[in-house]
């Protein structure tokens, strides 16, 4: 049974993320509760969405949270070039055949790498959230016609309480 | 007085220097999408006032939210505060945290284990 779910399709910039931030972390606080890891989770959908404003061809993104049972998810819907696309598929891949020192050392390589990407991202993005505890990223895309692709970003991430001492 | 170094805006953080208390601020929610650029400000603002930032001075970050380029920011921010301490400062750095928050208190955590160098937890 999905306890919450928000459906947003639209334009992105910055500003809106923030938007975002402040309402999720208030249906978060609402429907969980006082807990210490509402801002992580929040973080999740900052990092979902930053991905969407860099690539997303029209600047357009449909993003959708979903409280169900002991887990969140977030999904990210945009189209993007083929080149932003594939990359992105191929780097979920790697980080999810990563273990978790190897996770650490990929984060310590990337903060301190001076490169950042093309369009100033520096992969930090998904790393995190599964360094942080998601419980899964699925990156799905689908060509279009126009040889561009739609990209659907999945995060999971469960919500065991963490009741606050 | 208190020198403002960069206004804040929805989507990035008020950062400040205020000589009476000899604190350098750095607060609000940072979700910009050119982080770097952003902090590098800051940074180069330090080099040029280095001489005249007191040798005990607290550099003091309160973010609630960041997302990870700016992480890669604040961190270069902090790699600088360390520099100035390297080369004889007393400069110290603080890390506010609310309600013993994860994000906040994993966050300090990696940028202590990157910049081998304390980070002080404020708990507020």
């Amino acid at each position: 049974m999905i306890d919450n779910a928000l459906r947003y399709y639209g334009k992105i910039d910055e500003g809106g993320i923030v938007d975002f931030v402040d309402l999720l972390s208030g249906v978060l606080y609402k429907n969980l509760g006082p807990r210490k890891d509402i801002r992580k989770m929040c973080s999740f959908a900052i990092e979902l969405l930053d991905n969407g404003m860099r690539y997303s061809i029209d600047h357009r993104v449909s993003f959708t949270w979903t409280i169900e049972r002991d887990k969140l998810t977030f999904e990210l819907e945009n189209q993007a070039s083929a080149s932003d696309a594939i990359r992105l598929q191929n780097h979920a891949r790697e980080l999810h055949d990563m273990d978790d020192v190897q996770r650490k050392q990929a984060f310590q390589e990337q903060i301190n790498c001076d490169q950042l990407g093309a369009k100033g991202g520096a992969g930090l993005g998904l790393l995190q959230i599964l360094r942080k505890g998601a419980l899964s990223i699925d990156i799905k895309i689908h060509r279009q016609p126009d040889e561009t692709f739609v990209c659907v970003s999945r995060i999971q991430t469960p919500l065991q309480k963490t009741e606050k001492p | 007085m208190i020198i403002i170094i960069s206004s804040p805006s929805k989507s990035s953080p008020s950062i400040a220097f205020d000589e009476e208390s000899n604190t350098f601020k750095v607060e609000g929610i940072s979700t910009l999408v050119n982080a770097v650029e952003f902090y590098d400000g800051a940074v180069k603002w330090i080099d040029e006032h280095q001489t005249s930032i007191s040798a005990t001075a607290g550099f003091h970050f309160h973010l609630p939210y960041f997302n990870s380029a700016s992480m890669k920011g604040i961190l270069m921010l902090m790699q600088r505060i360390k520099q100035g301490a390297d080369n004889g400062k007393n400069w110290s750095i603080h890390w506010n945290v609310e309600d013993d928050d994860e994000f906040l208190l994993d966050a300090a955590e990696s940028f202590e284990e990157t910049l081998s160098f304390p980070i002080q937890i404020i708990r507020i």
